[in-house]
């Protein structure tokens, strides 16, 4: 590992060679399942904590930062929010991933086994 | 308890122990491990990480700056999650961030500039 | 008690500090070459800003964030960015336009040539930031800024046909010139809508500790002060529209600016017109370098505050320092502060989307304001108000700057 990749430590961290990935290179790319096919782009990460183990439980996949913010324009002029709510969210299950290349995330699952994210209601 | 790594974390305001401001969390590194879900491990704040947002020879034209600030530098600055507490509206460090990289540039303009400059 | 004092203070500084060389040139155009056809453009620009400083302010109060921080944090770093940097331009601009008003205010009552004056001026408005304190820059130098009154009083005493005062309230179509008419329309737009005020007045509200029970108080004062504020512009229309417009002056050199009052008190008018451009070029001055620092120290994260020393606050500091010398830099190379105020008030008001846009969906946003949010009234008109001014403002400026003004 580079020693950019390795960073500074600011105290009582452990030295592992398990694999590292920048959360924030992660965000906004493509999630394709085996077939190539794009369920969208990665958005959130959410995490369950127990004790002092964080651990990324899940994946949240939608259009991108770009269309989010447009769809959250359009709720601030009455009845067009209505289009947030025909936009598709997916949630992806930690064991769903394949992030052996950071590059370029992938499903190790179809498409369809994703579970969907119901629509806001509002 | 559940946690939204974007939307309560990244880009969130860090405060230190003695009620400074400590930056904002630029970037989070995880960790991944066989057969179990990846782990946050550190938050990252600094230049070269949010210099590396925007781009990759961003982020290492910034690097190559901050190494010549001194010995061990270059590199972005890591804080273990640990000493990280979810907090409204901000989010808890406890460490004081003047004795971390953090507060280097902060300290530096202090010293080679600000105190020069008359009754400040 | 306190909190009374508090709010009287703050409408008297709100009507101090509203007007500057944006806000008085595009009034004066207005008034020299349209009459009194535009006063509704200044009432809609005033009507606009009070309700962004209400919304910056109750924001402030009950997020505990201030704005620039509020966006980095909910829009992310790229979201964060793209606005800033276009913000960032544009306020240059105006920061350098206020330099030369304070600098061709000094060049009125010394007939020494104004880019002479920059480097003082903008070494007088450093040594505020680096010295001061957020109240004493605040409140000193807008309750000097009550000096405007003047053009109120200056308006009255030249007596105005009402009847033809009160037609300009509603909007009607240019009588020459559409193009010119619709460019110096988003001009004071541009000049009253500026969104370096809402990072500002959200920051100040957070170095003043405000919390919920301020809500009420901000709205008053928003309304009372913007208020009053905006009658001073339209005074300033209107001294225009009776001194400069039937001797057929149009305002394009700025040396004519001080026949406002000059016309009617002679030196004393000077005088009085010089000091009230001296006095609120200063204070729009100090606000934006403030403002500027204040996005990108609290986008990144860093200490901030007037209130700290600069010693607590190193990279803030220096930051507004930078600012003041790129500010003070464009002033010195000599270009003409009346073109400058123009073209940087109609970008203003181009720009205006990118800067409200994002801040209206924050005032949206129940995880910030709770039961606060706005109503869709306030964001569908500001919303309209900033958009429309945009476009009128893309297509007019070309045509401007090709109609030689």
């Amino acid at each position: 590992m580079s020693a950019s990749a390795r960073g500074m430590r600011i105290s009582g961290a452990l030295d592992a060679s398990p694999r590292e990935l920048q959360l924030e290179s992660l965000l906004g790319k493509r999630l394709c399942d085996q077939d190539g096919n794009s369920l969208g782009r990665i958005e959130e990460f959410v995490v369950e904590r127990h004790g002092l183990d964080w651990a990324v439980v899940e994946v949240q996949v939608g259009p991108g930062a770009l269309v989010a913010r447009l769809l959250e324009i359009s709720t601030l002029v009455p009845f067009l929010g209505v289009l947030r709510r025909s936009i598709a969210r997916h949630r992806v299950a930690w064991h769903q991933l394949d992030l052996s290349d950071e590059e370029h995330p992938r499903l190790n699952v179809r498409h369809s086994e994703v579970e969907r994210i119901a629509p806001r209601s509002r | 308890m559940r946690v939204h790594l974007v939307r309560d974390v990244l880009d969130k305001q860090l405060i230190d122990v003695s009620g400074q401001n400590a930056g904002k969390v630029d970037g989070i590194v995880l960790q991944l491990r066989a057969d179990k879900p990846p782990a946050v491990r550190y938050i990252e704040v600094g230049p070269i990480t949010l210099a590396r947002r925007i781009s990759r020879r961003l982020g290492d034209w910034v690097a190559r700056l901050d190494a010549r600030l001194g010995e061990g530098r270059g590199v972005p600055i890591r804080i273990p999650i640990a000493r990280v507490a979810l907090d409204s509206p901000s989010l808890r460090l406890d460490i004081n961030a003047d004795r971390t990289p953090i507060m280097a540039l902060e300290q530096w303009l202090r010293r080679v500039i600000v105190s020069h400059i008359p009754w400040s | 008690m306190k909190r009374l004092l508090g709010i009287a203070l703050g409408i008297v500084t709100s009507i101090g500090g509203f007007l500057e060389i944006g806000s008085i040139t595009t009034a004066a155009q207005a008034g020299a070459d349209y009459h009194y056809q535009l006063i509704w453009a200044v009432l809609l620009g005033t009507i606009c800003i009070a309700l962004l400083i209400e919304m910056s302010g109750r924001f402030a109060a009950v997020s505990k964030h201030t704005v620039a921080d509020a966006v980095r944090e909910r829009f992310g770093l790229h979201f964060f960015l793209v606005p800033l940097l276009l913000l960032f331009f544009v306020s240059i601009l105006v920061l350098a336009a206020e330099i030369g008003g304070v600098s061709v205010a000094i060049e009125m009552v010394t007939g020494v040539r104004f880019p002479i004056w920059a480097l003082p001026v903008g070494l007088l408005a450093w040594g505020l930031l680096w010295y001061g304190t957020f109240s004493v820059i605040e409140n000193g130098v807008s309750l000097l800024g009550l000096i405007t009154i003047t053009f109120l009083v200056a308006a009255l005493q030249l007596g105005p046909n009402w009847h033809a005062l009160m037609a300009g309230i509603v909007p009607s179509l240019p009588s020459k010139q559409p193009s010119h008419y619709w460019f110096i329309a988003v001009s004071i737009l541009g000049a009253s809508v500026s969104p370096y005020l809402f990072y500002f007045y959200s920051a100040g509200a957070i170095e003043e500790k405000w919390d919920e029970t301020y809500i009420a108080s901000n709205r008053l004062v928003a309304a009372l002060g913007m208020g009053f504020g905006g009658f001073l512009n339209v005074a300033v229309l209107v001294v225009s529209a009776l001194v400069l417009a039937p001797r057929g002056i149009s305002v394009d050199k700025y040396q004519q600016l001080p026949l406002l009052l000059s016309n009617l008190w002679g030196r004393i008018g000077l005088g009085l017109f010089a000091l009230s451009l001296f006095v609120t070029c200063l204070g729009a001055t100090t606000e934006i370098a403030l403002a500027l620092a204040y996005q990108i120290a609290q986008g990144l994260g860093w200490n901030w505050g007037e209130d700290l020393e600069p010693s607590g606050d190193a990279r803030f500091s220096l930051t507004y320092t930078i600012v003041l010398l790129v500010g003070t830099l464009l002033v010195l190379t000599g270009i003409d502060p009346l073109k400058l105020t123009t073209l940087s008030m109609a970008l203003t008001a181009a720009s205006l989307p990118v800067a409200i846009i994002p801040f209206l969906v924050l005032m949206n946003d129940d995880k910030y304001l709770g039961e606060h949010t706005n109503g869709w009234l306030g964001n569908v008109s500001i919303l309209v108000v900033s958009v429309l001014a945009s476009i009128v403002a893309i297509v007019s400026i070309p045509l401007e700057i090709v109609g030689g003004s």
